[in-house]
This record gives structure tokens, C-alpha cells and sequence, in this order.
């Protein structure tokens, strides 16, 4: 039987689907590296010695820090600059306060635990195993998360006349014209390479399984598209197809359309019941005790022994000297503290752009989304508010707190940000019409989250970009001294929990190395 | 805006003396004063600037200066155009200040933070030839840099050079200097013609460089 080269067929996978196929098919034969199992801190108990570490930054890599070394015997204590602990994992309910520098917010969702909105972390992958094994850990309930609805609508200002259109019919219609092109490529049996007729015969019947196209290997439509009329006890009438244009007019089909197709977001994915920040107060159960908030650092200096940190409590000047310190200080924010460090290490820190996410959750007085057949999931549009997330809980109880506006894309930040709160909610609101017209009459308030103008943050996700990431990334992942830094910030998947999570095993597996050589000479001179 | 602009004039002879008044009789401010230590989020410890958010030094300057900026970013001649984000989170800041006499303290305690002089960062400028572009400068800025309250010319010795060229850039670009009613502005965005090219920026600044390490 001819065969054909994997090269050849990701070539022909890549004529038929593009890049993300050509990705899919390539990780499907082994091609590209799986998640790599990176080894966690395997952290040997101190016994007796005496070792102080300063950890600075109270988010979720600083807590994991704290919780895994506290249990082998060292003395934490965790500097937190804010108000509340767990960084960009925040969950806001009632009354809660948004520290955004010169605009302070307080949430006015009703009180009741069901009505929150996670404005930072919001989604785990289960991929993501270290903080999987954390949940567990900590007891931390999950429960599913829908990225995929296909009953979610996208909507363009430049197609479909501005309406909404459901996904599935989108999707679906997307994929018929595909794969009846790919069918007639594969027909007309060109394959001047040495496939053989039965994959020939097969790779057909894919197209005809993949666009939902009919004997004839043409697409005429789809019931996955959704129903125009009937369906169960009258005969189901299935949309027409759209004009192949509109579309293309439409942009969903570049990035919006493969979003859950990505590493970090294909299903399954879950999130934390109740909220994400029952992650952090499953951590402050452990380490509450450690954390000092409103402890605002001003200074690290090395020391030949150790780090000397300046900083201040609630208006009082302090210095502390550890042996060891763990920072996550965002690193545009720890290039204006006093500090000694070495001079490659400030030119990296400089190198890492800031984030500029924004997130604006709204009160809704009646679920009128679940009417239209949406439970959790996500509307996508051209607009700036880019998408509208429903909860994935809760559901047909009366009220419930939609993510209504969540920008993500470089330069998008200064949009909403460089608006008042009340401006934002005008906006938010005026543009999610397009999407579900009238749905005024149920938004009571909302909350907005702009990281980059959060005090203390100023800044949400590091954007490494190029050669920065080989030269000053894998500069600023090896200590200064005794100094580490910490959190997403310096892994490849900004963003992430657990990228703060494995940053802070990785400097405590090196703490533990050069701890252990410390203790044996000890013992030598003993 | 119009009360505002009336009542810069007013304010800023004020701050003249109860800034100065301020910095000796209160001696060094605290640096962990609760009304304003939000301030060194951005610009720093000690005020000294901070690069990683584009935020400038204000510890050592003069508090007028501050002063004036503070209003000129609340009538909105300052972090209002597209293009000028930094500008426009410190316009937000700025709002925040109720009246005239929180940005009065407001100016008169970064004023008085103990902030050392930048270093030079910018590379690839010649001072000679940045010495003969900054001599119209002078004639407001002063022949050491050091600004003229009267003219509400700024120091220049002192500042951050990226902060200062970011600022020549708006100027040249109409980001700053674009509204009627800032004469100062608009004379200064004149005036940034004389270094219209990056490399007349970067010479000049290489000079200033030079000042500023003789500034306070």
C-alpha cells in the first residue's frame, strides 16, 4: 500500500485547515513536545536549622511558597502591599473594594454568595496539574467551566447586517464549506502523492464526517446549525446556509473561532466553586498567620548574608533581613524601589510589557439568557467589550452576574480605562445590546476591573516579546544572591496560576539545594 | 474648567509660600503620609522615577512646578490626547485631588522626598553639540537648567532623560502644548521645533545629562 510522508500529509491538512489544523494534526502524531513534567521542589526538611525567608507579594505564588515552606521547617513571613491577599485571583461580592488608583469602586451586587464575579483568575485547565494537586490539597471544590457554547452568539459590525448569530450556525456552516472543498480537492484525486486509494477514500469520507455534507459531498446545510422550525414532533427545518462571504466578512473565523482549540483552554475545563478566591482562602487557612497586609516594600538591598528589605506597615518604617527573599513585585513596579541589583538583572527587569486586561462583570435582575438557551459559555464581538461570559452556575435562580465585557488584545486596554467606572458601565451596557437587544432593563450595576490601573499592580500579564524571552526571561528565572523573582510573570504561560505556582517551586528547589549544601558544611565544621 | 484656570494664578502664588513653608517648618515629609503615598506606586520609593511605568522624578523638585503640572493635568491640557496613556492615568490621579489645597500638599510633599539624581540612560547623544541646541532653552529654563518659577519653566537638570524626551515627543506630536488656553504650552510646543530630529533630542539631552548631575 503507498503511503504518504507525515510531511506531506501535514501539508495537505494544512492546504484543507490552515495552521491550527496543520498544529492539531502535527501534536496528534507526536510531533510537538507535550507538556513538560517539570520537577516540583522536592523540599528536605531543615531539622532544627533556622532559615527566614521574605516573601513579597501575598498572590498565589507567594502562598504556595509560604505553604510548602513552612511545612519543611522554615520561617516565612509574606509582605502583602494591599488590602487583601490573593493578587490577581480576586473574586468580588458585595461590598468588596476595587483599589484602582484614583477611581475606587465598591461592588454592588447583592449580597448572596451565588452573585460574584471572578475579575482575575477565572478558568482552570486540567492540564494545569499543579494547581489541580493544590485544590486537592486544599479541598478547594471544582466544578465545569464552558468556554464552547454553541449557543453563545457572535456578533460583527461587519457582517450579518450587525445581528447576532448563533455559533453553531456559524461553526457549522464554516466547516460545510471546508470540508466540501476539501472534498472535491481530494475527488479530483490530484493526490500526486503517494497516498493510497483506501486513505483517499477515507480522507473523503472525513470531509463528508467533518462538514456534515451529503451524498453528493456538498454542504446544503446542517442540523447542527440549529433549527429553523420543528425538530421533534414536527420534521425539523434546518437553516440555510450563509452566504459564504458574510462569513468570511465576519472575523470570528480568525483567532475567536479556534480560541478553545488552544493548549491553556480546550475542554474539559472547570474553575473553583463559589468563586476562584476559595484557592487563596484555602492557602490563608495554612499561612494567614504570615501574611502582613498593608506592608508596602520600598527597598531590597542584597547583603553578602542574605536581603535586607525596607518597607512599611501601616505607616511604620521597617528593615528585615532574611535569607532567602521570594519576590512576585510586578517588575516595572520593582524597578522604582531602592535595590542593589546587578545590572543584567535590571535590564531584564525593564524588558517585560504590562498588561493591560480589563474585566467588567454586571448584575442582571433575570437570567434572560437562559431563556435563549444559554447556560455559561461565551458571546463573542467586534466590539471593544470582545466578549460576554455566562455564569455556569446558578442556573434559573433569579439573578446572576455577567462577565460583560473582557479586553484582552494588545492596545485594547486604554479603551475602557481611560474612562470613569460610570462611563464604562454606559459603554458596557450600550454595546452588549447589539448582542441581546433590550437587555437594559435587567442590568442593575456593575463592577470593572482595569489591571493596569490597579494600585499596587499597575499592570496585568507580562507580555515577554522575541529575543527578550531567550537573553532576559531566562536571566531574571536564576536568582540575584539570595533574591528570587516570582509569579507568572516569568514563565511562558503568562497569566496563570499555575505559572506562579511552579515559578515559586522552582526557586525554592533551588533554595533547597544551596540550604542542604549550607546545613553539610555546617555539619563538617561542627 | 474655566474656575481652574483662574484659579491657577491664584494657587500658585500661594503654594509659593506655603510650599517653602511647608518644606522648613514641617522639615523632611514622611514618606508613608496615607493622603499621598499612593503617589510612590508609580514614580517610585522615593520618588525618583520609574521607568517601568514611564513615571517621572518629583522628590527634589520644586513643589510650584509639581503644582502647576497637577493643574495643568486636571484642566485636561495634559493626559488627554490619544497616544499619551501615561498621561492619562496621571490625569486620573490628579482629578482625585479634591481642591486647591490637596494639590498644594500633594506638590509640597513629593517635593520634599529625598529623591537622588538620575543617572543618564539614553545613549548615542553628543553633549557638545546638545550644549549649543539648548541655548534658546535657557533663556526660560535657565543656563544650569535649573527652571524659573516666574516663566513656570520646569528644571530640566534632575529629571529622568526618558521621561524628558517622551515629553519633547508629545510636544512635537501636539500631545502637549495643543490647548489655547496653556500659553506655556503652546510655547513650549513651539519651542521643541528646534530639536525636531531624535538625534537633536538625543544630543540635548546627553547635555542636560550633564546638569543634572549637578542638580540637587
Amino acid at each position: 500500500m503507498a503511503t504518504v510522508s507525515r510531511r506531506r500529509f501535514l501539508e495537505l491538512v494544512g492546504a484543507a485547515g490552515g495552521s491550527t489544523a496543520v498544529y492539531r494534526a502535527a501534536s496528534a502524531l507526536g510531533l510537538m513536545a507535550a507538556p513538560g513534567a517539570m520537577p516540583l521542589a522536592d523540599l528536605q526538611p531543615l531539622q532544627g536549622a533556622k532559615r527566614k525567608v521574605l516573601i513579597l507579594g501575598a498572590g498565589i505564588g507567594g502562598l504556595t511558597a509560604a505553604y510548602e515552606l513552612r511545612k519543611v521547617g522554615y520561617e516565612c513571613k509574606i509582605l502583602e502591599s494591599s488590602h487583601r491577599a490573593g493578587g490577581r485571583n480576586l473574586t468580588l461580592r458585595h461590598g468588596d473594594i476595587v483599589d484602582e488608583l484614583g477611581q475606587q469602586q465598591v461592588c454592588r451586587f447583592d449580597d448572596n454568595e451565588d452573585l460574584y464575579l471572578n475579575a482575575g483568575a477565572a478558568r482552570i485547565p486540567p492540564d494545569h496539574t499543579l494547581l489541580m494537586s493544590y485544590c486537592r490539597a486544599l479541598g478547594v471544590e471544582l466544578q465545569l467551566w464552558n468556554n464552547d457554547n454553541r449557543n453563545a452568539y457572535y456578533q460583527d459590525d461587519n457582517a450579518f447586517g450587525g445581528k447576532p448569530v448563533r455559533q453553531r450556525q456559524y461553526i457549522a456552516d464554516t466547516r460545510g464549506f471546508m470540508s466540501e472543498l476539501l472534498a472535491k480537492s481530494v475527488s479530483a484525486a490530484s493526490l500526486d502523492a503517494p497516498i493510497s486509494e483506501v486513505d483517499t477514500q477515507r480522507l473523503l469520507e472525513l470531509a463528508k464526517a467533518f462538514g456534515d455534507l451529503n451524498d453528493s459531498h456538498l454542504y446544503a446545510g446542517s442540523s447542527r446549525g440549529g433549527y429553523k422550525r420543528g425538530s421533534f414532533v414536527l420534521h425539523g427545518e434546518h437553516h440555510e446556509p450563509f452566504d459564504f462571504s458574510e462569513l468570511m466578512n465576519a472575523s470570528f473565523w480568525r483567532w475567536a473561532m479556534h480560541f478553545n482549540e488552544s493548549s491553556d483552554q480546550a475542554g474539559t475545563m472547570l474553575t473553583a466553586k463559589g468563586g476562584m478566591d476559595h484557592i487563596v482562602k484555602g492557602f490563608m487557612r495554612h499561612v494567614g498567620d504570615a501574611v502582613h497586609l498593608n506592608a508596602w516594600v520600598k527597598g531590597v538591598e542584597l547583603t553578602d548574608r542574605g536581603v535586607r528589605v525596607s518597607y512599611i506597615e501601616n505607616g511604620e518604617r521597617k528593615t528585615e533581613e532574611a535569607d532567602y527573599v521570594l519576590n512576585s513585585i510586578p517588575t516595572h513596579l520593582l524597578l522604582g524601589l531602592r535595590h542593589n541589583f546587578p545590572k543584567d538583572y535590571v535590564e531584564a527587569l525593564a524588558k517585560p510589557k504590562r498588561g493591560e486586561l480589563f474585566k467588567m462583570g454586571l448584575q442582571a435582575s433575570k437570567r434572560f439568557w437562559e431563556e435563549d438557551r444559554i447556560y455559561g459559555g461565551i458571546s463573542w464581538t467586534s466590539q471593544p467589550i470582545t466578549q460576554i461570559w455566562y455564569p455556569n452556575h446558578g442556573f434559573h435562580s433569579e439573578k446572576g452576574i455577567l462577565l460583560a465585557a473582557y479586553t484582552f488584545f494588545p492596545g485594547a486596554g486604554a479603551y475602557f480605562t481611560s474612562m470613569t467606572p460610570e462611563e464604562r458601565f454606559q459603554a458596557v451596557v450600550q454595546q452588549g445590546a447589539k448582542i441581546h437587544p433590550g437587555w437594559e432593563q435587567y442590568i442593575e450595576n456593575g463592577v470593572s476591573v482595569a489591571w493596569h490601573r490597579m494600585n499596587h499592580m499597575m499592570g496585568c500579564s507580562a507580555e515577554w516579546t522575541g529575543d527578550d524571552v531567550e537573553k532576559h526571561f531566562k536571566r531574571l528565572q536564576r536568582p540575584a544572591g539570595r533574591h528570587y523573582l516570582i509569579g507568572d510573570q516569568i514563565t511562558y504561560h503568562t497569566g496563570w496560576q499555575e505559572g506562579a505556582m511552579r515559578s515559586a517551586h522552582l526557586a525554592m528547589a533551588d533554595i533547597n539545594q544551596r540550604v542542604q549544601a549550607e546545613l553539610r558544611g555546617d555539619a563538617t565544621h561542627a | 474648567m474655566a474656575w481652574l484656570r483662574r484659579g491657577l494664578t491664584i494657587s500658585s502664588l500661594l503654594s509659593l509660600g506655603l510650599a517653602a513653608l511647608f518644606a522648613t517648618a514641617a522639615g523632611p515629609v514622611d514618606v508613608a503620609d496615607a493622603r499621598f503615598s499612593f503617589c510612590i506606586t508609580c514614580h517610585g520609593a522615593n520618588a525618583q522615577g520609574n521607568p517601568g511605568v514611564a513615571a517621572p522624578r518629583l522628590g527634589g523638585l520644586p513643589a510650584w512646578h509639581i503644582d502647576n503640572q497637577l493643574k495643568a493635568f486636571q484642566a485636561g491640557w495634559r493626559g488627554t490626547a490619544k497616544g499619551d496613556e501615561h498621561g492619562d492615568v496621571m490625569r486620573t490621579m490628579a482629578l482625585a485631588l479634591a481642591n486647591d489645597e490637596a494639590v498644594r500638599d500633594a506638590a509640597a510633599w513629593a517635593a520634599a522626598l529625598n529623591a537622588p539624581a538620575p543617572a543618564a540612560t539614553l545613549l548615542g547623544g553628543d553633549p557638545t553639540a546638545g550644549k549649543a541646541l539648548y541655548a534658546p532653552c535657557a533663556a526660560c529654563h535657565g543656563a544650569e537648567g535649573q527652571g524659573q518659577e516666574a516663566l513656570g519653566a520646569p528644571p530640566l537638570a534632575g529629571q529622568n532623560d526618558w521621561y524628558l524626551e517622551t515629553q519633547l515627543e508629545h510636544y512635537l506630536a501636539g500631545r502637549r502644548g495643543f490647548d489655547p488656553a496653556d500659553s506655556r504650552g503652546q510655547q513650549m510646543r513651539a519651542l521643541a521645533g528646534t530639536v525636531s530630529t531624535p538625534q537633536q533630542r538625543r544630543d540635548l539631552l546627553a547635555y542636560l545629562a550633564t546638569l543634572s548631575t549637578k542638580a540637587p
